[in-house]
């Protein structure tokens, strides 16, 4: 009961928030926000099927430089691109899920780091289409919204609802049971008659598709990208929100991505002391709080209050 | 006739660069069981290093070279003994424990050394004429010197105690425990030997190189790809796969630019992986 009123106060909050300020600097740190949890959430569900990606940001790649090419060169209506951005990344997940996800572990780790170069070459070096390393600019808003980030806010928003309610829907319905019983004990599934391959790709694929989503409407967001916005290391980076939050659970990714993002913002780092910060912060949790910032709760949890039941997942 | 000589003793030297860097992480991988992407970074630093002992400090480059090496070496061991002994057997976890060291050295580096790259002045200077072809002497020592080194690994791998503890804990620890083998001599020994390679690579081309924090990136991933071509494990695989990888790129480069044969190298890693994952010379107990 309780929980579900903090979840109603945080949403009321969340959308009482331009009332009190406007601030376009804020709104724009509470939007990346809700892009860099909605882009861990999605990889975690990659990571209860006990795989981990390092091509998530190439995915979200797609999404961005399908949406931003209709738009400018095609000049399809920019909402178009946001269902075709997802709808490109899926196509792509399904083709690299199929070929790849036989293999697991280093091998998996390692296909997606090297799709990741790929995309991020391909990219930098196909200029009369992708524009090289500066990119697409001049990318259409979306039409319709008033000017300003207040709109921006409230579709971020929704769309993490969205990217929230059905992912969660998903890991507790009997596909995300399937999906933990692979991670758990990949041949004990196989011998219930579960093919392993196909929910795996399915993972792989719902993960894709909300990247990719997010992707396109990151391009109709900033209005330009380029190469350097999807990078191995940009991968690296949702990984980060998603561990440094706690993995094996759901709100593990929402805090790690709205923390990371706030606190990088607050404490004005840039560039290179972002990565520092960030490596540092990645090495200390997996050696002192393996199960990322939600265990800290747990543990203080277990001084101060009654024992909760069993933790979901 | 020319231009194939030129390519060939070009593929030679980017070969025995990346072999160094590959054995090194193969070392790492057969004995942790995870891809160490701190190996990339671990080349740039020293290389970072001989920089600034060689041309701040102004010391005489072997001295310098020798240094940053053992500053290297060391490096490994503290690494081995801080981060990666306690999560030893846990993949995923040791995994992130290296692009968390990457993220971290390769920041502080960045903030340290600036975005303007630096050049080490060549310590053998000129050209060797040979069927028409120039070739510099430095790029002569490197393959001199990257041979003698693979071929002194081979010997290390094959006939010493220390090689044939380290290949029994890779079969099987549990078995090289009960044969009195210490797990953690073998992996701080081998963290040593595949730290030292990779520093050495970066201390032999470091002279023919633009130098700037980025330069780790390319070796880390053509090593990457030559574990995965040669076979995961596998050390003469690594060989071969090694220089598959540096012609390609030699003849890639030359006909095209680097950016293509960093895709090439990107795809056949790809492809490898997807279509014969246990590589070309899959590693047999």
């Amino acid at each position: 009961m309780s929980r579900r009123l903090g979840i109603l106060l945080a949403a009321a909050a969340l959308l009482g928030l331009p009332a009190v300020t406007t601030d376009p600097y804020w709104l724009h740190v509470l939007i990346m926000s809700a892009l860099n949890v909605s882009l861990a959430l999605s990889l975690r569900v990659l990571w209860n099927v006990g795989v981990l990606s390092c091509g998530h940001a190439a995915l979200m790649g797609v999404g961005a430089y399908a949406s931003a090419l209709l738009a400018t060169r095609a000049g399809t209506n920019p909402w178009f691109g946001i269902p075709v951005g997802a709808a490109a990344a899926m196509a792509v997940a399904v083709g690299l899920g199929y070929l790849s996800l036989r293999l697991r572990g280093i091998y998996f780790v390692l296909v997606t780091f090297a799709f990741n170069e790929v995309f991020f070459l391909v990219m930098n070096r196909w200029r009369d289409v992708t524009g090289g390393p500066s990119g697409i600019i001049g990318i259409p808003r979306l039409p319709g919204l008033p000017p300003g980030r207040v709109p921006y806010y409230y579709l971020g928003l929704a769309l993490l609802g969205l990217t929230i309610f059905v992912l969660r829907r998903l890991e507790r319905s009997h596909v995300g049971r399937i999906w933990f019983a692979i991670r758990d004990a990949d041949l004990r599934a196989q011998c219930v008659g579960i093919n392993t391959v196909f929910y795996r790709v399915l993972a792989f694929v719902t993960s894709a598709v909300f990247a990719g989503a997010w992707g396109a409407f990151y391009a109709h967001y900033q209005r330009v990208v380029a190469p350097t916005d999807f990078t191995i290391w940009q991968s690296v980076y949702v990984q980060l929100y998603m561990i440094v939050g706690g993995a094996a659970v759901f709100v593990g990714p929402i805090l790690g991505g709205a923390a990371l993002t706030i606190v990088t913002e607050l404490i004005r780092a840039t560039g290179p002391l972002v990565s520092v910060i960030y490596g540092l912060l990645l090495m200390s949790v997996m050696l002192f709080l393996p199960g990322g910032l939600v265990s800290l709760r747990a543990g203080l949890a277990s001084v101060r209050w009654r024992p909760s039941s069993k933790p979901t997942a | 006739m020319a231009l194939y000589l030129q390519i060939a003793v070009n593929g030679v030297v980017i070969s025995c660069l990346y072999v160094l860097v590959a054995l090194g992480l193969n070392l790492i991988l057969g004995i942790m069981h995870i891809v160490n992407f701190a190996q990339g970074t671990m080349y740039m630093l020293a290389a970072l290093t001989l920089f600034v002992l060689n041309v701040v400090v102004g010391l005489n480059y072997f001295v310098a070279g020798l240094l940053s090496v053992m500053v290297i070496a060391v490096l490994g061991l503290v690494m081995e003994r801080l981060f990666f002994r306690r999560l030893r057997g846990q993949f995923l976890p040791s995994l992130v424990m290296s692009l968390g060291l990457v993220l971290v050295i390769e920041g502080i580096a960045w903030m340290n050394f600036g975005i303007v790259a630096q050049a080490i002045p060549p310590v053998f200077p000129g050209v060797v004429r040979f069927l028409g072809a120039s070739v510099s002497r430095e790029r002569l020592v490197i393959i001199a010197a990257g041979l003698i080194l693979i071929a002194g690994l081979f010997l290390f791998i094959r006939s010493t105690r220390a090689g044939k503890a380290i290949r029994a804990v890779e079969q099987d620890p549990e078995g090289a425990v009960l044969q009195g083998i210490d797990l953690d001599d073998v992996t701080r020994l081998v963290f040593m030997v595949s730290f030292t390679l990779t520093a050495l690579a970066a201390v032999l081309v470091a002279p023919t190189l633009a130098l700037d924090p980025s330069i780790g990136e390319t070796p880390l991933l053509k090593g990457l790809v030559i574990i995965v071509l040669g076979g995961m494990g596998s050390v003469t695989g690594t060989l071969l796969g090694g220089f598959i990888i540096g012609f390609t790129e030699s003849i890639v480069g030359t006909f095209y630019d680097p950016v293509v044969a960093s895709l090439v190298s990107a795809l056949f890693l790809m492809a490898v992986l997807i279509f014969k994952p246990s590589g070309l010379l899959p590693y047999r107990m």
